[in-house]
């Protein structure tokens, strides 16, 4: 099956999952309604849980789903559709208290009985996971503690929800209806176990050992892996894999990253890493001989797409460079002829990683190389200042929209490139762009 | 660029919901 064809089948059974409930109520015998804006909101309330458990597949994670679908994209719609469903589920309490006052005596946490007991805790865990996921960042909450904490509200709020219909046990007194309720849980909870259980499983029978760490620059290291009794990693450029370091596959500690090195060496796994004060500060202290697992790789980006055939403008801000240095990596060793222009932002000379293999693909690659940085020095020939529509006006040649524009780096560099590229005039399908943070 | 696919696929499914939700309160009217 092509990638158009899985996308289609996958986005068709999302929207079927989803709005199965839906479906079922208005095909299966069902109970006589009650009154317009009742029925309203439970189907309201049906619907944004069938969404909200959905997020339980883990979009990252899946390998089928990364292969075909753009990661960034992924978890943008993860974002999205999260909070559709909130606001869905929301509208269920809401316009049953609108359209009834006094339902508002179901919430009285002593008098209220068990069903919506449930109903009141599963609509709070959904304010904390979506308070806690928009607000991470402002709130100081670090990734690994917000990991935790999203999984077990999310655990929360499926037992609760689902308490909570089947306890009213109105429209879910029809088979049907419960029918559809059990197989949505089996599937929420045929994730959870896969994603917990049987995929750190099957982790921790490919080990990969630290064989050196390499300093590129001020704050960053290469970490080299060597695969420890099994052939290795079969990636392509560019791609990412989850990394635990030291510790069990099955700790939720683990951490995405860029590969950076070549898709023509299997025997080794390069992963360039900056410090940015957090897991991230420990890189540079490891010895070698730690046991690393390793989870990937993930992305649908190739070097080989039709796309990228008439060159590539790889354009990297600070660790951005990570995926690019494995695009030139694997197009060093596979002796690629195309042209291939490189711009580097960074904020000084000192920042600047990878400066002496640059310079070699240089010989070895029809490339052509642009630095920018905030603070210019001596040392390198540099253009001042950031990346700029006139720069890259200036250093691309005229058949520019033929070229594949693969973007990495912070996300308001991102949104900065994005719109230097619409401007001029380079087609959307010929830009990938891949941001450097958590979502 | 710039979220387009994620915002249609956003507002197909809110359409969807709200849609299918109102569309069965009226069925069970009837």
């Amino acid at each position: 099956m092509n990638k158009k064809k899985i996308k289609l089948l996958v986005l068709f059974i999302y929207i079927l999952l989803t709005l199965l409930p839906l479906i079922v109520l208005m095909t299966f015998p069902m109970p006589e309604g009650r009154d317009f804006w009742r029925d309203f909101s439970i189907a309201l309330g049906y619907v944004g849980l069938a969404m909200a458990g959905m997020q339980f597949i883990p979009t990252a994670r899946l390998q089928f789903l990364s292969d075909v679908f753009d990661m960034d994209r992924i978890y943008k719609l993860h974002h999205y559709l999260s909070m559709l469903s909130v606001g869905l589920v929301f509208l269920h309490p809401a316009i049953l208290l609108l359209n009834n006052p006094y339902t508002l005596l179901l919430l009285n946490p002593i008098t209220a009985p068990w069903r919506a007991q449930a109903g009141i805790l599963g609509l709070a865990g959904l304010l904390l996971i979506g308070f806690t996921s928009v607000l991470r960042k402002e709130i100081k909450l670090d990734y690994n503690t917000w990991h935790i904490i999203h999984d077990l509200l999310a655990l929360a709020i499926a037992i609760f929800a689902w308490i909570h219909i089947y306890k009213v046990n109105f429209y879910t007194a029809q088979p049907a209806m419960l029918a559809v309720w059990v197989v949505e849980a089996i599937i929420w909870g045929g994730m959870i176990v896969y994603i917990r259980l049987l995929k750190p499983l099957h982790i921790r029978k490919r080990p990969f050992k630290v064989k050196k760490i390499i300093r590129e620059a001020a704050d960053t290291w290469t970490m080299v892996l060597k695969p420890d009794g099994h052939p290795g990693l079969d990636f392509n450029a560019a791609q990412v894999a989850w990394i635990n370091i030291n510790t069990s596959p099955f700790t939720l500690h683990r951490n995405p990253f860029s590969i950076s090195g070549s898709a023509h060496r299997k025997e080794e796994l390069r992963f360039t890493i900056k410090n940015l004060g957090d897991f991230t500060a420990a890189i540079g202290e490891l010895k070698g001989g730690e046991r690393v697992y390793v989870d990937g790789p993930y992305g649908n980006f190739s070097i080989d797409d039709p796309s990228a055939k008439k060159g590539l403008v790889l354009i990297a801000g600070g660790i951005g460079i990570a995926p690019i240095m494995s695009i030139l990596s694997t197009l060093s060793d596979q002796k690629d002829k195309r042209p291939v222009y490189l711009f580097y932002g960074n904020y000084d000379e000192k920042s600047i990683a990878f400066k002496e293999k640059i310079k070699d693909f240089q010989d070895s690659l029809h490339l052509q190389v642009t630095y920018t940085l905030e603070k210019p020095g001596k040392k390198i020939s540099a253009e001042k200042g950031f990346i700029s529509k006139q720069l890259l006006d200036k250093k691309l040649p005229k058949k520019r929209k033929a070229l594949f524009y693969f973007i990495c780096g912070p996300l308001p560099m991102i949104e900065a490139m994005e719109d230097n590229l619409i401007a001029l005039d380079i087609p959307d399908k010929q830009v990938r762009t891949e941001k450097y943070e958590m979502a | 660029m710039k979220n387009k696919f994620e915002k249609r696929a956003l507002l197909i499914m809110l359409v969807a919901a709200v849609g299918l939700s109102a569309l069965f309160a009226l069925l069970q009217m009837q």
